[in-house]
């Protein structure tokens, strides 16, 4: 007896049908894109509070417009890790992501990790742009980013400081205790990690950049130790003000403001506070002349500023990159960098004697204002120009790993305790740390209890 | 013995039957997969009913066999003969199909579920094998007194969904607005008045402190689900020690009633958090509304606010936050400036009071070691709160794993809540608390106050004072008074007037500091634009009193001492009669014309920086609403 055979085609057709039936939820589940709000023709760009004067990257944002497309710039909130998790939240799931990030270069790392970014080709050529800012871009050797706004800190001085600045971000570690005292930030954010990697020095960064060879307690007590221990001493002999160790960027402009030092005084701070102090005229001697100089750090200080990110999700990727285009173009730069502060990232911007050429009328109205000397003000910032371009040239960049805000948490928590020892801390310290900087650059949450703060 | 002649056929049937048995349970159990795959991932499966279904119909099939087989050797040697109830016909006939095709259904869904618990299988591999997974982000939204609290609980919500230290999610806990504030913010889609900025990253859960809270938001349009409780406190009454002997000796005896009569009197007061800002002061005004201790809300309010009127400013702030008004106590207590608040009940939740009781010196700042004098009477609680947790929803982000991990953690925030006692007081109704937010609303002296700042080049001159004078402006505001912040200015000499708004007329608790913080960068640079224009410019903004800083252009066009008559002419026209202060920061005086002893009806005051009293001319202009 032959044995029955079964019917094959309703086993396809229930397999068929259940593939199907899921298929068509999830496709009726999707937000159609049309039911996105705001127009379909606008584009979306997500960034931070924009606090430059009369918020000059929102207008410069919101006026663009392409071929019908228009952009509407969100702005999220001030504190960037907040900006950051509404970015994150919102393009992780959502059927309308944001269509431009403007992100802070310290989560592209992570945002590539995610899938949140896609690869960009640079809207001008490399050359074009500051080394620096296209290299803060890439990730893998893959440009996820295209520079927007770039952040480099200068050493602000009033007074004879160059002792001063040699023995703080120099290197130097012995010698007479110079005059005057430094500001830096020391609160536990994220401005304290790059205040951190400025006091260790650029061998810290490889150290950090490969979550799968992170360095033993010997390796980094080599590397980190003796700067840190430089600057807990001169934290204890006010070398470096005490209060630092409480102080954000705010802070410390505010302390360097109100300072009328009888010793040599140095802040580092970003270029940004350049224009407060530069109109200030409390700031300016009888003769008209600036009292305080700025000079880059003397073995780089950290790379900061945003990246334009367009979504994988975009809606209108052409228009997406229009965008990017002409926020990068130099007339915008330079506008952005003479009016907002941001200091630009194509080297054409960075030339200020050059903006009359080549018609920056914007750029110009904002450095002149109402001043009865105006090109004395335009030379007096074209010379900032240049300090800052110097300054990029030889900036440090961060360790670009995607679980780098693990990575700095733990960081500083572990240096900052060090900074605020009565003593110097042991190898068995530093093995604590180096393992714990090790979890974190995997991502793994931090276990109970540790000397690490 | 030899087989019978029909035995070979049997046999070969009931190795069939037999293994067609076994593979349908080895199907079923093969079909069970996914919804174990959706128990640890708990994410959706579009046919994961279809699915159920299927693996029904195949265990069916499992049994039948087997029960037919067995009914078939009963019944040898009998009639052999099916049952009456057992399908012939046509339903036989399609059985074999409908069989095959649930076997299609369960493999279709296990190919699903394969698909859709793969990633997460990879994830958990990968947690041990290598670099953790990048966790989903989430962000809660909490009372932002409770935000060191929250911090704690997302850190082991973390911790315990955590696989190998691994984070699944990645919790981002921030301050919610004002309770008056979250309706605007869940219906302008978290945004600010203007519609301009968001107010920080869009919440995917937000604690309220009370379901009727909840319930008036979801009755007033908001576009939020429900998503259950989450926690529990007790709003208790404490007393300062000075009073105590005489709370005790009052007759009839230490009850809720007696205690809060007691405070009802002329001399002594009730401190509470600003019902505005906080659920707490919102629900214990409710409370105390439902004891009859006052005639009605008005009266309740009335009594209530003349603590922080005495207080002075500086209590107007610290009534915005529980702690803050606690310290106040410690504070003042010590220093014995203030008798009203040493005479006056603390109506807050019971663990914050006991919490500063036990450790003033770490939860005050500069506060006192010793033990903290509050005697909290045991007596049942005023009122209770009952954290409820609500999903605002944002259709542009949502999905079905946000929604899952949100519910999750709501329900794990639920597990964590503290039980109610037996004895425990209801929340106050839905209806009470509106009565109370609306008698608070009627007696709310709220002040509009439109700041302008002088955008001229000269200004770079005056900024210490410029923002000495702001700050103090800033101080003397209510976190529920409004400020807006605009520029006046010429962008270049022949330019147009251009009023710049920096920021829009928003709650002076959150915007005030970002405000004063403007001024830390702020250069102008422009050309001057006089007061007159200003105040034209300004056009019909709604507003209490328009404040303008400026140094007064000495010397120039736009010298307010040339265009006096102007100033007048634009003050009383103007389409609201708010006030204008022209806060002089200059050096040149003001012009007699518009100092305030001559300045009579026409509504605009000229006063020097150095001897403007901000707080009288403010609170001169308060009136409840």
């Amino acid at each position: 007896m032959t044995r029955r055979r079964r019917p094959v085609w309703p086993f396809v057709a229930g397999f068929a049908l259940t593939i199907a039936f899921s298929g068509a939820m999830s496709f009726l589940n999707r937000a159609p894109a049309g039911g996105c709000p705001g127009n379909t023709d606008e584009i979306t760009v997500a960034a931070g509070y924009d606090d430059s004067m009369d918020r000059t990257q929102r207008g410069l944002v919101n006026a663009w417009h392409d071929r019908g497309h228009t952009a509407r710039y969100v702005e999220i909130s001030r504190i960037p890790d907040e900006a950051r998790a509404e970015m994150a939240a919102t393009d992780q799931d959502g059927a309308c992501p944001y269509d431009v990030l403007v992100l802070d270069v310290a989560h592209l790392a992570e945002f590539v990790a995610n899938g949140y970014a896609s690869p960009v080709e640079l809207p001008h050529p490399a050359s074009a742009f500051m080394a620096k800012s296209v290299a803060a871009g890439q990730i893998g050797g893959t440009q996820y980013g295209v520079p927007f706004a770039a952040d480099v800190p200068l050493a602000y001085s009033i007074g004879a400081t160059g002792e001063l600045v040699s023995r703080i971000w120099g290197g130097e570690a012995s010698g007479a205790k110079p005059p005057g005292q430094a500001l830096t930030q020391l609160d536990d954010y994220e401005g304290a990690m790059v205040n951190l990697i400025e006091a260790i020095g650029p061998e810290l960064v490889p150290l950090l950049s490969d979550p799968g060879d992170m360095p033993g307690g010997a390796e980094l007590r080599a590397v980190a130790g003796p700067r840190l221990e430089a600057w807990r001493t001169a934290l204890k002999t006010g070398l470096i003000d005490g209060d630092s160790l409480d102080h954000s960027e705010g802070d410390t402009l505010r302390a360097f403001r109100s300072a009328r030092p009888p010793a040599p005084m140095v802040m580092r701070h970003w270029p940004s506070v350049f224009r407060s102090l530069w109109l200030d005229s409390r700031f300016r001697d009888a003769g008209g002349r600036l009292t305080f100089s700025y000079r880059p750090l003397p073995r780089g200080g950290v790379l900061g500023g945003s990246v334009l990110v367009i979504s994988p999700k975009t809606r209108n990727r052409a228009a997406a990159e229009s965008l990017v285009e002409h926020l990068t173009t130099p007339a915008v730069q330079a506008k952005l960098f003479a009016c907002g502060s941001y200091a630009p990232v194509l080297a054409a911007a960075y030339e200020v004697s050059e903006y009359e050429t080549r018609q920056f009328t914007e750029a110009l109205t904002c450095l002149r204002g109402d001043a009865e000397e105006p090109e004395s003000l335009v030379a007096e910032f074209g010379d900032f120009a240049q300090t800052v371009r110097r300054a990029m040239d030889g900036a440090l960049l961060r360790p670009r790993v995607p679980y780098y805000s693990r990575l700095s948490e733990t960081f500083r928590a572990c240096a900052l305790t060090v900074l605020r020892s009565a003593g110097p801390r042991d190898l068995r310290y530093y093995d604590e740390f180096a393992d714990r900087l090790r979890a974190a650059a995997e991502g793994r949450l931090p276990g109970d209890g540790s000397d690490c703060g | 013995m030899s087989p019978s002649g029909d035995a070979e056929p049997r046999t070969r049937e009931g190795a069939r039957d037999g293994s067609d048995a076994r593979i349908a349970a080895v199907i079923a159990l093969l079909g069970i997969l996914p919804e174990i795959g959706l128990a640890v991932t708990g994410t959706e499966l579009a046919a994961r009913w279809v699915v159920r279904i299927a693996i029904g119909v195949i265990l069916v099939a499992a049994v039948y066999r087997p029960v037919r087989d067995r009914w078939r050797r009963r019944a040898a040697g009998r009639e052999r003969r099916l049952p009456r109830w057992w399908p012939r016909g046509r339903i036989a006939a399609v059985w074999p199909s409908l069989r095959m095709g649930a076997a299609g259904v369960v493999a279709g869904g296990m190919v699903l579920a394969l698909a859709q618990t793969a990633p997460a299988g990879w994830q958990r591999l990968q947690a041990w094998i290598g670099q953790c997974p990048m966790p989903r982000e989430i962000v809660l939204s909490v009372p932002s007194y409770e935000v060191p609290a929250f911090d704690l609980l997302a850190r082991q919500f973390t911790l315990d969904r955590a696989a190998n230290r691994c984070a699944e999610t990645r919790l981002k806990v921030v301050a919610a607005p004002p309770v008056t504030g979250l309706l605007a913010a869940l219906r302008n889609g978290w945004r600010t008045p203007d519609g301009v900025r968001l107010i920080g990253p869009r919440p995917d859960l937000v604690v309220v402190e009370s379901r009727d809270i909840a319930n008036l938001l979801a009755a007033a349009g908001a576009p939020v689900e429900d998503a259950g409780p989450v926690g529990y406190a007790e709003i208790a009454v404490g007393v300062p020690e000075t009073l105590r002997n005489q709370v005790e000796r009052e007759a009839g005896g230490v009850s809720l009633d007696s205690v809060l009569r007691f405070y009802a009197r002329p001399g002594r007061n009730f401190a509470r958090p600003d019902p505005l800002i906080t659920g707490i002061g919102l629900t214990a005004t409710a409370g105390l509304n439902a004891r009859r201790v006052f005639p009605n809300p008005e009266a309740a309010e009335d009594k209530m606010r003349e603590l922080p009127e005495e207080m002075g400013d500086a209590f107007w702030k610290d009534q915005a936050d529980p702690i803050s008004l606690l310290c106040n106590l410690q504070r003042d207590y010590e220093s014995r400036r203030n008798t009203l608040l040493r005479r006056s009940a603390f109506l807050l939740p019971r663990h914050l009071m006991e919490d500063y009781n036990n450790r003033p010196g770490q939860i005050c700042p500069g506060g006192d070691q010793n033990r903290g004098r509050l005697w909290i009477p045991d007596i049942p609680s005023l009122a209770a709160l009952d954290y409820r947790a609500i999903r605002p929803a944002w259709p542009d982000r949502d999905s079905a794993g946000r929604s899952t991990v949100v519910r999750e953690l709501a329900g794990w925030l639920r597990a964590r809540a503290v039980t109610p006692a037996p004895e425990a007081q209801p929340a106050p109704a839905g209806g009470a608390l509106a009565a109370a937010m609306e008698a608070i609303g009627n007696r709310e002296q709220r002040l509009d106050l439109a700041l302008v700042l002088d955008g001229s080049g000269s200004m770079q001159r005056h900024l210490p004072v410029t923002v000495r004078a702001v700050g103090e402006i800033v101080d003397a505001l209510r976190p529920t008074d409004r400020i807006s912040l605009d520029i006046a200015r010429r962008p270049s000499r022949d330019g147009r007037p251009q009023i710049y708004n920096a920021y829009p007329s928003d709650l002076a608790g959150s915007q005030g500091g970002q405000v004063v913080g403007y001024l830390a960068q702020w250069t102008p640079r422009d050309w001057d634009l006089d007061a007159a224009s200003t105040i034209a410019g300004m056009g019909n903004r709604p507003m209490d009193v328009m404040v303008i800083v400026t140094d007064t252009s000495p010397g120039k066009q736009a010298d307010l001492r040339r265009i006096t008559a102007e100033v007048v002419e634009q003050a009383t026209g103007k389409p609201s009669d708010a006030p204008v202060y022209i806060v002089n920061v200059g050096g040149t005086a003001c012009p007699p014309a518009l100092r305030s002893d001559h300045a009579g009806e026409s509504g605009v005051f000229c006063v020097e920086a150095a001897g403007f009293d901000v707080t009288t001319a403010l609170d001169r202009l308060r009136e409840p609403r």
